[in-house]
């Protein structure tokens, strides 16, 4: 996997968060892009393509859980990853209800962090090529289909 | 015969020389008419039935007759010639007599005197003693002195003066008046009760006429005439009654008996009348009526049977109870009977017997309690009492009974008897009850948990009650012997103050003394005080507290628990805030300590500090590790736990636990988890947690190194992980506190640690347990159910 090719978005509201953490991720490789805000952040994800959004449930104008809603769909689809200081079932299962692919509680070891934000990149990859795979299969089962009933 | 001649010519000596101054020179005729003449005299002088003694002037006896030597006793010769003093025959008294005699005859009288002596043959003579002076020629020659033996007529004169006073001393004895009258009916004498009876003095009765005595209220015919037969008749008056009012004693009935007396010497009669006052007989004989009548009123209405008997127990007389209960009509069918004619054999015979030894010994029988069964068979009690009746000479003549049926008595007795039984029994159950109440009462002062107290100012008790000894372990003795030192001695330093400040208060401001204290008990365990009391009093000069104490350390120890519950919601509900509020920074250093570690790690080795930011960077990853952990604990404890159970290998868990942790370098760790052992259904993520944190304590426990060993076993039930460190141990005194909250002996520690594993592990349905040996190290098991329903929630 190349990390280089890989954008995160970070959104908190703490810039000192933000600065580690993209410090640190950037340091493995991947390019980091940040957000103060869940509007900056919606701005941010529908001018750009990221990989994974690395969300705080706590935001200034809104929900963690909300802003999961708000961003745009994308293709590959979007890793979107939870950290909250407010670890709770409610919130974990609301999370992942709403679209979360990773749930994680503040603080993290950055270890467990670059280990997640990796597995969770690969797995999109895989989805991206099984999906790719499936659309080829697809493609490949209609043109049979059709060719079949044109008696091709 | 010569002595007789001697006489005889001494006395014709003196008519000689008389003749011889006369007639001197007469002749031999002369002289021979003279001899003849002597010799007569003396022969008359000799037969005189007088006693004739011739004394000399000089009062020597010159001549004595035949009779005065009778009287003498002697003989002539023992006399003649001495002088009549020296006779000896005289007392002092007579002699006197005699001497004063003489002078008066001297004086030219005559005398007469009485005397009295003892002759030679003892025998006491009266004499009448006439001396006669004889002159011769108007000379004195001698004296003739004529005795006269009166000693028979003196005896007789005696006698009948003794028999005179006898009989007046008879009449002044007697005590009713009598009076001795005339032939004129005059009073003669009257005896002392005459004057006594009819306060009279004698002058106004002697020599008065007996009518004028009672202002002749007395002067009635039949009495004259009857007064008059006495004088002349001789005939005595008996009992002749007269009724007078006498102003001195009042009315009075009189009896008079008279008698004629004549007397020997009086020739005229005299009357003796007795004067008897008869009102006093009349009054006793009425009073004598009134009694027989109160007698015959008691005999015939008393119910108690009253009997006289005679000395052989023949009744005499029988009052009307005793004739009724014997069942005869009239008392008088009882004389003559005995008591065999009316009770049974046995009965009589034992009365006899009582009575007979009445008669015999004189000694009452009283009271005795005697059962009777009369002829119908009736059953009957009496109380008997008997005394003996004696005669004038005191001899027992008969006896007399009295006898109270106390038939009911006896009954009511009985009952009496009956109910003071039962009243006994009811007293003795009322005594029981109260006994027992009593003891219920002491059990439950013995049970109260309040000690009560009397003690000085000073504080030095002088009174508490036992139970002191339950709550404080000394006894009562032993705070007496030991003083106040003791109680304060114990008191918590913390609390001494407060609690001498309030004592004194009491004492001094008269505040009410309410404290609760700590004070260590005899075993040395500290326990809770409420202790009060209200007022102060004197008594002999102390001034003395009452009060009372209750063990309250139970209470004591809700009321921390429960403060540290409050104490608990308080973290709970700020937990999470401070939580959130510690994990953004806290997420910033690890950051930060990451990024430093690389970037000391990119440094090139060259750098001299380089291994100084090495050391750093790992110190401070230390620091944030165990902040984390304390955010964490926080974080676990406070939230509501609920658990995500997942088969998980202990293995796992095991290595997950150690590779979180920094081991230090002089800590050995054996993992001895058997490579089949069982997969647990655990929350995996809380019970890293449970085994992170007693990994932790362990590693802590021993800081200057030592051995750790994690070792896993099974029972039926349960997995046993015993996680087992050679450190310094837990002290025994807090082994029961170490699970507690916020309890912790280290200087860095919040003391959660130990409370969320119990916490974590009795909400998988195990139990968390501990044994530790100061010095040797602690062995903590965590047990958990094998494949079992497990709590949920928490």
């Amino acid at each position: 996997m190349d990390k280089t090719k890989k954008r995160i978005l970070i959104v908190d509201d703490d810039k000192d968060i933000l600065e580690s953490i993209k410090e640190i991720l950037e340091a493995d490789g991947y390019r980091l892009d940040t957000a103060e805000n869940g509007c900056e952040a919606i701005e941010k994800a529908k001018n750009n393509f990221y990989n994974m959004a690395l969300l705080d449930i706590k935001l200034p104008d809104m929900e963690g859980t909300e802003l999961l809603t708000q961003l745009p769909a994308t293709t590959p689809k979007m890793m979107k990853v939870i950290i909250t200081g407010y670890p709770s079932q409610d919130n974990a299962i609301r999370s992942l209800n709403l679209g979360a692919d990773a749930y994680l509680t503040k603080p993290i070891w950055p270890e467990k962090l670059l280990e997640v934000v990796e597995n969770k990149l690969r797995e999109q990859e895989e989805i991206e090529e099984m999906s790719q795979a499936k659309m080829d299969e697809l493609i490949q089962a209609r043109i049979r289909r059709l060719e079949k009933e044109h008696g091709l | 015969m010569k002595s007789n001649m001697a006489g005889i010519l001494a006395f014709s000596h003196v008519g000689n020389r008389k003749m011889m101054r006369e007639k001197e020179g007469t002749d031999a005729e002369v002289q021979d008419a003279f001899v003849e003449s002597g010799i007569r005299l003396r022969k008359i002088f000799e037969n005189l039935s007088e006693a004739v003694i011739y004394i000399d002037k000089y009062g020597k006896i010159l001549d004595l007759n035949r009779k005065a030597l009778e009287l003498y006793g002697g003989s002539k010769e023992e006399l003649l010639g001495k002088h009549f003093t020296r006779v000896n025959i005289f007392s002092p008294k007579n002699m006197l007599t005699l001497m004063k005699n003489f002078k008066k005859i001297l004086s030219g009288e005559e005398t007469r005197v009485n005397v009295s002596f003892k002759n030679k043959k003892g025998q006491n003579l009266s004499l009448q003693c006439s001396t006669y002076a004889v002159r011769i020629n108007g000379e004195l020659d001698g004296f003739l002195v004529i005795l006269t033996d009166i000693t028979e007529r003196r005896k007789a004169e005696l006698q009948a003066k003794e028999a005179r006073e006898y009989a007046e001393d008879i009449v002044e004895t007697i005590r009713e008046p009598l009076v001795v009258l005339d032939k004129d009916l005059r009073v003669v004498s009257a005896n002392s009760a005459f004057y006594r009876t009819f306060k009279v003095t004698p002058e106004r009765v002697e020599k008065h006429s007996i009518y004028e005595l009672s202002k002749y209220k007395l002067d009635i015919a039949e009495l004259r005439t009857r007064l008059q037969q006495v004088l002349a008749e001789n005939v005595a008056i008996e009992d002749f009654e007269v009724e007078h009012n006498f102003p001195k004693i009042g009315w009075r009935i009189m009896p008079l008996n008279a008698r004629r007396v004549s007397s020997k010497t009086n020739k005229e009669p005299l009357i003796l009348l007795a004067i008897e006052d008869g009102t006093r007989r009349k009054e006793a004989e009425k009073e004598l009526l009134f009694q027989r009548k109160l007698f015959d009123a008691l005999m015939d209405n008393i119910p108690d049977a009253i009997y006289f008997k005679d000395a052989e127990s023949r009744f005499i007389r029988i009052n009307k109870a005793h004739a009724m209960r014997m069942g005869l009509k009239a008392p008088e069918e009882a004389i003559g009977k005995m008591d065999f004619d009316f009770y049974p054999l046995e009965f009589a015979q034992k009365a006899y017997e009582d009575e007979q030894n009445i008669v015999k010994t004189g000694k009452p029988l009283l009271r005795k309690t005697e059962r009777i069964v009369d002829k119908n068979g009736q059953v009957r009690w009496v109380s008997a009492t008997k005394v003996p009746i004696r005669d004038d000479l005191g001899q027992v003549v008969g006896i007399v009974g009295i006898s109270r049926d106390i038939t009911k008595l006896k009954q009511m007795e009985k009952k009496l008897r009956k109910y003071s039984q039962r009243l006994e029994e009811m007293v003795k159950e009322r005594t029981r009850q109260l006994r027992k109440s009593e003891e219920k009462y002491r059990r439950l002062i013995q049970h109260i948990p309040d000690v009560t107290w009397t003690s000085t100012q000073e504080g030095k008790t002088i009174f508490i009650s036992d139970n002191v000894k339950q709550v404080f372990g000394y006894t009562p003795e032993e705070i007496y012997r030991k003083g106040e030192r003791l109680w304060f001695g114990r008191i918590h330093p913390d609390d001494l103050e407060k609690v001498k400040k309030a004592y004194k208060a009491l004492f001094e401001k008269g505040e009410p003394y309410e404290v609760e204290y700590r004070i260590r008990r005899k075993d040395g365990k500290w326990i809770w005080l409420y202790d009060r009391a209200r007022t102060t009093y004197w008594n002999a000069g102390r001034r003395y507290a009452d009060g009372a104490f209750s063990d309250i350390t139970e209470r004591k120890e809700l009321e921390e628990r429960l403060k540290k519950a409050e104490r608990m919601a308080a973290i709970g509900s700020t937990a999470a805030m401070v939580g959130h509020d510690l994990r953004n920074p806290l997420q910033v250093m690890m950051n930060l300590v990451y990024v430093g570690k690389k970037i000391v790690k990119s440094m090139p080795s060259s750098l001299a500090f380089k291994p100084r930011f090495e050391k750093i960077c790992e110190a401070m990853e230390r620091q944030v590790q165990y902040m984390d952990k304390i955010v964490s604990d926080l974080q676990d404890y406070a939230r509501p736990m609920r658990l995500e159970l997942a088969e998980t290998s202990l293995l796992t868990i095991m290595k997950n636990v150690l590779k979180t942790l920094s081991i230090p370098k002089n800590i050995e760790v054996a993992v001895m988890v058997p490579e089949d052992f069982p997969a647990l259904l655990v929350d995996s993520h809380l019970m890293t947690r449970v085994f992170t944190n007693l990994v932790l304590n362990a590693f802590q426990a021993m800081p200057q190194g030592g051995r750790l060993t994690i070792e896993a076993s099974l029972t039926d039930k349960e997995a046993l992980v015993h996680v087992k460190d050679t450190g310094i141990g837990i002290e025994k005194e807090n082994i029961s506190k170490i699970f507690n909250p916020l309890f912790t002996t280290k200087a860095k520690g919040q003391g959660l640690g130990l409370p969320v594993c119990k916490r974590i592990v009795e909400a998988h349905g195990g139990s968390i347990t501990v044994q530790s040996t100061v010095n040797k190290g602690t062995i903590f098991t965590v047990k958990i159910p094998l494949r079992q329903e497990v709590k949920k929630g928490g």
